[in-house]
């Protein structure tokens, strides 16, 4: 599970590797430092560029929320930070990343990329499968083009934004609940790859989960 | 997408391995979930419900493949209200359920809830299937499953790291075994609650080493502060939370414990218990002065108390503020009986929290306290962080408060008294819990005008209610059809400009219902014939087209004069299968014939034609041989309807009772002159003028127990008699009746005696 959620400890975030016997007055401190850190850092601006070739900014700290993004920039070896904003724009070479598609990521790291990260000292936070989503995240992924959704959510994988897949994730099964598997198809245009034979043995193998009490 | 396109790309997907890294594939259509790879589509899928994920297996053979892929956490029973994210394994079939563990090979967290022997046995299939589990989460319940709890224990408490015990009993068995190597949570529910000595062997020496979460009851009792300082002594550096109640303690003893608990500095989540504010003023100074100083690494606190005063709340919200740290606030307030229920507390707000900058969740239980609508100002300039909120008091919910709330950005959740104010799971008793095909089925019911009234009541209601519409009529006779249920074109030559249907409107409607096979169009005038164009072009593959012309009719209602024309093209009817007038003459039987006496229209199911040239009444011998002969040449017959004009009374009162030797009729029509084609009726009687006695209807009951509907023309005066015979039709809807033959029929009610 951590491995899933290492976007959040390789920014040296929070108390996940401290040993407990730190002073929790410290600990408290520490984390401010570094969110100050951070709020600095989101001031300079870097530019990402789609493969459609449209060149978008955005915030230092908003843009590492991609762990591939933030690779790349400590590839670049760059101590002086201030100097990343002049530099050419980051290619993102990945057909879903479409100008619009980037232009919507671009938009939801600077949303979310104060976001507090993952608290390891609590089981519950580790998961936040069952949580629901936020206003905002609803309306933000509420997209209408289907193809533009699902561009959003490749680009967000491609790139390794693991909040913004999760929010593209739950979107989608929140809308599939209760629906048919021939209006799922139907939603998610999916090519049934199945004879009528094999789905049949497939339902029979699942009859369980439709029993009642 | 269609087959061919399909079969292109099985082969693609055969070679492909992921390919998420590599991004998509320019072979899948965008907006088809088949361009994301085996891994995004199994993480996108992750987040079905249990149930669902084996639902959609079905979907495809990528999503069958990938769709339990990243299913790492499996719930087994619940004590919660019935989801779908576990699996009721009370009453599943072994075998099926090692079919369904064998379909998640990534399980690494089992959270299971022990009912009864059934549960056991699943219990060791996990433990048998999954070797790498790394949490083990049992929650047992009831009373009488020592035994069970027993074995489980005995057996597979080394493997176990999070236990909850509901009652004693189960805690003592509990206590026989010391195997509990991986044990880090332990709590109980329910009832009885643990003690702190629990955990204790008879020797005061500490039985669980590895906790990092522990709930207990604390109890006043002169050793147990001494296993305070013992617990605490060993856990300060490793317990993250602690639930603890504190209750009936001397001041001195109370904190003293508490110095002995404020030792604990790994703890990051405190639930704290308490009804000792209630008695001692001295306590909650100490409180809100001192304790609330000395755990400033907490994360999560929740505070259950009772108080006394009003004024004692305050101080007690101010003192959270010195948490700064705090993530998780809950304070759950229980007001003595005494106080005056609905105290208002106009001065207190959340101003009081403001130092808490981290806080993303919040729960206040004011029990019956209301406070000033203003409470929740600014509440987003004081927390901005607030994810989730939970708000119980006797307060109003006010329009500003939710303005308030909604202000908040990172706001998912929130309910108050309950009641959640946002969110979008739909309720219970909301037709929005539908999916599109049942919605559309719902609505499919509904009339053909109401369909497009209701069009607009959601994206959903107007994506599916038209979905399940087959049939299509445009135009009728005024008898057909209520003016809801068609369409009615003809109007686009009314006299009013307003009221005409253009073509495009025509259009625009027809592009709407993209699943009409049948079609029943009366043609009028001009216009409804280039409507009739429309239809014909926009749908391809209609299986009946009534009253109409052309070669892919299926049923033609024609009147007589149009009969030659019909005659003209009928060699193009390839598809014509039922043939019939309308108007008041008849279709000649010759009228299927071509010059050479060919017959020329060959795929008939049914057909209405008029045999005799001229209307002859029936003369005697027609009669006898219709009573005595005609009648048992047709017991197959379900429907009969028969249409004559009649020349004396006796020749009538035969013919009619010869009906009765059609034993297997289920619809019957008699006509004693011509009238317009009707439908539905299930006997229709037209005595025209003739003179009918009351008793005419005597047995009808008997004689007929399952009448339905009743059309029935004659002199007779509609006397109670006559009711009271119609009353004991069990079955009868509707009974229409005219007693003048210039007068249309009236329905009359029957009430039933049943």
């Amino acid at each position: 599970m951590n491995g899933e959620y290492s976007l959040d400890t390789t920014e040296g975030m929070a108390a996940s590797g401290d040993p407990p016997t730190n002073n929790a007055v410290d600990d408290y401190d520490a984390e401010e430092a570094l969110e100050r850190q951070r709020e600095e850092e989101n001031k300079i601006k870097i530019k990402l560029k789609s493969f459609e070739g449209g060149v978008y900014e955005c915030g230092l700290t908003a843009a590492k929320m991609s762990v591939m993004v933030a690779n790349m920039l400590d590839a670049l070896q760059e101590t002086d930070l201030t100097k990343i904003a002049t530099r050419e724009p980051i290619p993102l070479q990945n057909d879903a990343v479409t100008n619009k598609a980037l232009e919507k990521i671009v938009e939801w790291v600077d949303h979310h990329w104060d976001d507090p990260p993952i608290d390891p000292d609590f089981d519950d936070e580790k998961e936040r499968r069952n949580e629901e989503l936020s206003h905002w995240d609803k309306q933000f992924i509420d997209i209408a083009d289907q193809g533009e959704l699902f561009d959003i959510i490749a680009a967000a994988n491609f790139m390794d934004i693991k909040g913004l897949v999760e929010v593209g994730a739950k979107h989608i099964c929140n809308k599939i609940k209760g629906k048919s598997c021939t209006e799922v198809r139907e939603m998610l245009k999916i090519h049934n790859d199945f004879t009528p034979e094999e789905e049949a043995a497939i339902h029979k193998e699942n009859e369980w989960i439709y029993a009642k009490d | 997408m269609d087959q061919s396109s399909g079969d292109q790309f099985k082969h693609k997907r055969a070679m492909m391995s992921t390919n998420d890294m590599n991004g998509t594939h320019e072979e899948y259509p965008k907006d088809s979930l088949d361009r994301f790879g085996d891994d995004l589509c199994g993480l996108v899928l992750s987040y079905l419900s249990l149930k669902d994920s084996f639902r959609y297996e079905c979907l495809s053979k990528q999503w069958r493949r990938s769709i339990h892929r990243k299913r790492h956490n499996l719930v087994m029973n619940s004590c919660l209200p019935k989801t779908d994210h576990y699996i009721d394994v009370e009453r599943m079939d072994s075998q099926i359920f090692s079919s369904v563990v064998k379909k998640l090979p990534n399980i690494t967290r089992i959270e299971i809830t022990v009912k009864s022997e059934a549960t056991e046995r699943v219990f060791e299939v996990l433990m048998k299937s999954y070797k790498h589990l790394k949490t083990i989460k049992v929650w047992f319940c009831g009373r009488n499953d020592t035994q069970i709890a027993n074995r489980l224990f005995e057996t597979y408490g080394s493997r176990m790291t999070q236990i909850l015990v509901p009652s004693t009993p189960v805690l003592k068995v509990f206590k026989r075994y010391t195997n509990y190597t991986k044990l880090t949570q332990l709590s109980s529910y329910g009832g009885a609650l643990l003690e702190l000595r629990d955990i204790f062997n008879d020797n005061n020496e500490l039985l669980f080493k590895g906790l990092t979460a522990f709930q207990c009851n604390y109890t006043p009792n002169d050793n147990n502060l001494k296993l305070l300082s013992t617990f605490v002594s060993h856990y300060k550096n490793s317990l993250k939370t602690l639930d603890i109640s504190i209750y009936n303690l001397l001041s001195d003893h109370y904190i003293q414990s508490l110095k002995v608990l404020s030792e604990l500095k790994a703890l990051r989540g405190l639930t704290f218990r308490t009804n000792l504010f209630k008695t001692n003023h001295y306590l909650i100074d100490y409180h809100c002065q001192e304790f609330v100083n000395q755990w400033p690494q907490l994360k999560r606190y929740q505070l259950i108390i009772t108080i006394q005063s009003v004024p004692q709340l305050r101080l007690l919200l101010e003192s959270f503020n010195r948490k700064k740290g705090l993530r998780h606030l809950s304070l759950l307030l229980r007001l003595e009986y005494w106080i005056i229920s609905s105290e208002k507390c106009w001065d207190l707000s959340l101003n009081s929290l403001s130092g808490l900058k981290r806080l993303q969740h919040l729960d206040i239980d004011f029990d019956s306290v209301v406070v000033n609508p203003g409470f929740f100002y600014a509440i987003d300039t004081y927390l901005p962080r607030l994810m989730t909120l939970r708000f119980v008091s006797m307060t109003e919910m006010s329009a500003g408060i939710k303005e308030s709330v909604e202000r908040l950005p990172k706001l998912a959740k929130m309910s108050s008294n309950g009641q959640s104010i946002s969110g979008e799971k739909y309720a219970k008793d909301s037709i929005d819990r539908y999916g599109d095909d049942l919605c559309g089925l719902v609505l499919s019911y509904l009339s053909f005008k109401e369909n497009f009234q209701y069009e607009c009541l959601s994206k959903q209601w107007r994506k599916s209610i038209h979905r399940k519409q087959h049939i299509l009529v445009v135009n009728t006779f005024p008898s057909g059809h209520s003016k809801h249920h068609y369409l009615e074109v003809d109007r686009m030559v009314g006299p009013k400009e307003e009221d005409r249907m253009d073509l495009p409107a025509v259009k625009s409607v027809v592009k709407k219902l993209p699943n009409i096979t049948s079609l029943e169009i009366t043609v009028i005038l001009e216009t409804t014939e280039r409507v009739f164009e429309v239809l014909m072009k926009s749908y391809k593959h209609l299986k009946t087209i009534h009253r109409t012309y052309g070669s892919r009719m299926t049923q033609i209602d024609i009147p007589r004069y149009l009969v030659p024309v019909l005659t003209r093209y009928i060699n193009s009817y390839a598809k014509l299968t039922q043939l019939s007038y309308c108007g008041r003459i008849h279709l000649k039987l010759n009228d299927l014939f071509n010059g050479n006496h060919k017959l020329v229209v060959k795929g008939l199911t049914g057909f209405e034609c008029s045999y005799y040239d001229s209307e002859d009444t029936l003369d005697c011998f027609v009669v006898d041989y219709h009573c005595n002969e005609f009648f048992y040449q047709w017991p197959q017959l379900q429907r009969y309807e028969l249409e004559i004009t009649y020349t004396t009374v006796p020749a009538l009162r035969r013919v009619f009772e010869s009906v009765n030797g059609m034993k297997g009729l289920r619809r019957l029509r008699l006509i004693f002159r011509l009238v317009f084609r009707t439908s539905r009726i299930h006997l229709d009687i037209d005595f025209d003028d003739l003179l009918i006695s009351e008793s005419f209807f005597e047995y009808i009951h008997i004689y007929l127990p399952r009448l339905k509907t009743l059309r029935f023309r004659a002199q007779l005066e509609m006397s109670a008699g006559v009711k009271e015979s119609l009353e004991r039709l069990p079955k009868l809807e509707l009974f229409e009746f005219s007693n003048d033959k210039h007068k249309p029929y009236q329905i009359i009610v029957i009430p039933h005696t049943y």
